[in-house]
């Protein structure tokens, strides 16, 4: 079976590509988005699903908060764990539908922690 | 000759003459109306006010204690008086007794004028008290709505039902709006009915009017409509106006401007149904009643002001935080993944330590950015707290850990000497912040020399001391320091903006402890953060 990828969403190119090279240095395989409707759109087409979705709240389009919204309303996606980047030093992951939070900025081994205790192989 | 409206209960018109005849002799004006029956006097009150009723004893089909009872049907307080060439005084003290002012057998109706005279007084200053008492209850009731604590909606329509029914039969209060609009924002009527009438709450404030909300509210004087159905043609010009008065069938309407900081707030109104008129008296109640509301208006607008600029604040502060964490991510990840290949590639010897240099910086700005954001958000307001059970000696140790490189670079060697064990329920991320602005005090201040950090509890509170060697603070700083952006010493040959002392202070206030600073023995400073211990761990 194929590897799992995770799936990083963040609306900036930059950071979005420093988290994909950390990730992929670790051994990871990337997908990236740049929105939420993004975001959904590459859920919809992965085969197999991400093993985690990292995920920025603050994006234009469609943000944070509303693509897990919408990814609720769709039960095939509700295995995929995600991971937000968040503003406040501890969100309500229950409220928001999500399993772990980082805080920007966020260093190498914090990030790579996080992911490894919550990305599904 | 003074003018006197009196309501005559009399079969025979030459009595009647008799009666009016006297009066003109005691220098009254009269203007009567002869009533011989009990429809008629109905009618007759009904129809206008009276100063006096004067009434014969026995009419045909009719009686002074038959008319008696018709005027105290009405509630009125008119001084009734028994004018009658039959009255003994047997029946005269009987009428008396029953609420009759007087009684004149006609031998005596040379003192009638004498006493209406003093009836009129009479009447009058028991107006007077009724008023007098019936303000002092209005005022009253305003004082305790205006100062109950609730919605302020809530509250405006608490306020338009108390004028009613004793000072006016409806209220309103119109406020402005953007845009030069008026709103009807609470509207109470004597028949609750009316209060539901289909309105649109808003209109536009009309420039040309000359009566009405609009008139008032650019005049800033108050106004007086004594006899609406007189002014209906400049009623067209103010839609407020109109609408309050033709909705509600107004017989008298009375306006008053509230006023407040930015100018004019808003316009009370006040209005009277039936043959109810507004008076003088009314204006002058009116206007300590709109000063009053006034008051409470403008506190509960700069309130709303305030609310709403803290929430612009907020709602900024997201949105910095966000686009300054943002690249500082990026840059502390690029930095991580170049310093780990470069000890992988045993790049050139000096390579990877100046990569951890910069990370050292971005984190050190990060720092920065963090301290920054708090500042602006607890300039005003609480710092809210998100409590966990903590083991103090435990995240000491993690925030020494944390500052190894920047104790290297300041030459200081860190003893840590920390009592395990000591529990409570604190915000981590706070304590944290807290004890790491403490010890880059200490490292900052204090290069070259030995920094020691000691956790301790004892009589259920914890506390973190941090003692350094360094150039200690003179004792008049020792307070001033925890202040924002203030420092003991020049900014130019010490970094920071200052804001760690009084972060730390915010933090352990917030938790219910301390924070402060002593000047050592031998030189240098000790900081004290102090915190309350977890309940059970007092008695361990």
């Amino acid at each position: 079976m194929k590897a799992r990828p995770l799936l990083v969403v963040d609306d900036d190119a930059d950071l979005r590509e420093a988290i994909t090279d950390v990730l992929r240095d670790a051994g990871y395989e990337v997908i990236v988005a740049s929105n939420g409707r993004n975001a959904l759109e590459v859920l919809a087409r992965s085969n197999p699903l991400p093993g985690l979705v990292l995920l920025d709240m603050m994006m234009p389009v469609l943000d944070g908060a509303g693509f897990l919204a919408e990814v609720r309303k769709h039960p095939q996606f509700a295995a995929v764990p995600v991971v937000v980047f968040s503003a406040s030093a501890s969100p309500n992951l229950q409220e928001l539908g999500a399993r772990g939070w980082v805080r920007k900025p966020v260093d190498l081994e914090a990030l790579l922690e996080v992911v490894s205790q919550h990305a599904l192989t | 000759m003074k003018p006197l409206r009196a309501l005559v209960v009399e079969d025979d018109p030459e009595d009647f003459m008799l009666v009016e005849h006297e009066l003109r002799r005691g220098g009254f004006a009269p203007e009567m109306l002869r009533v011989e029956t009990q429809e008629e006097m109905r009618e007759a009150l009904r129809g206008r006010d009276w100063d006096v009723i004067l009434s014969d004893f026995r009419l045909p089909v009719f009686s002074a204690p038959e008319a008696l009872r018709v005027l105290h049907e009405t509630g009125l307080d008119i001084p009734l008086l028994i004018v009658s060439g039959t009255v003994g005084e047997q029946e005269g003290l009987e009428m008396m007794r029953a609420g009759a002012r007087d009684y004149f057998p006609k031998d005596r109706i040379a003192r009638l004028a004498a006493a209406v005279t003093r009836e009129l007084a009479e009447a009058e200053a028991r107006r007077a008290r009724v008023r007098a008492e019936m303000e002092r209850a209005l005022l009253a009731r305003v004082g305790e709505v205006l100062t109950a604590p609730m919605d302020f909606e809530q509250w405006l329509a608490r306020l338009v039902r108390l004028p009613i029914p004793t000072l006016a039969d409806c209220c309103a209060i119109f406020l402005c709006e953007e845009g030069d609009s008026l709103r009807l924002a609470a509207l109470a009527h004597e028949k609750s009915e009316a209060e539901r009438l289909e309105h649109e709450p808003r209109t536009r404030r009309s420039p040309e009017a000359s009566i009405g909300p609009s008139h008032v509210l650019r005049t800033g004087q108050p106004e007086l409509i004594a006899d609406v159905a007189e002014r209906q043609a400049q009623l067209t010009q103010d839609p407020a106006h109109q609408r309050f008065v033709s909705a509600l069938g107004l017989r008298s309407a009375l306006y008053v401007p509230l006023r407040g900081h930015p100018g004019a707030l808003g316009v009370l109104a006040l209005g009277t149904l039936g043959r109810r008129r507004l008076g003088r008296e009314d204006l002058v109640m009116a206007q300590e009643l709109a000063r009053r509301v006034s008051l409470v208006l403008d506190n509960a607008l700069l309130f709303q002001e305030m609310q709403d600029a803290v929430r612009l604040r907020d709602d900024f502060l997201t949105v910095a935080a966000h686009e300054l964490r943002t690249p500082l991510t990026t840059l502390q990840l690029q930095l991580g993944a170049l310093t780990q290949r470069a000890r992988r590639d045993s790049a050139a010897p000096d390579f990877s330590e100046r990569l951890e240099r910069c990370q050292r910086q971005v984190r050190r700005l990060g720092t920065l950015v963090e301290a920054l954001l708090d500042v602006s958000r607890l300039s005003s307001g609480q710092m809210l707290l998100q409590p966990e059970r903590v083991d103090l000696g435990e995240l000491v140790a993690e925030v020494v850990d944390r500052h190894a490189a920047e104790a290297q670079g300041a030459r200081c060697e860190v003893r840590l000497e920390a009592r395990p064990g000591l529990y409570g329920q604190w915000d981590r991320l706070r304590v944290d912040q807290a004890v790491s602005s403490l010890l880059s005090n200490a490292l900052k201040f204090g290069s070259g020399q030995p920094v020691e950090v000691r956790v301790t509890g004892a009589g259920g509170v914890a506390r973190v001391e941090v003692g350094d060697r360094g150039i200690g603070i003179p004792p008049e700083q020792l307070e001033r320091i925890f202040e924002r952006f203030e420092r003991a010493v020049s900014s130019r040959s010490y970094g920071g903006l200052g804001l760690g002392l009084y972060l730390a202070r915010r933090v352990a206030e917030a938790h219910g402890g301390h924070v402060w600073a002593q000047a050592r023995p031998g030189g240098g400073a000790a900081f004290t953060l102090e915190l309350p211990l977890e309940s059970a761990e007092v008695h361990a």
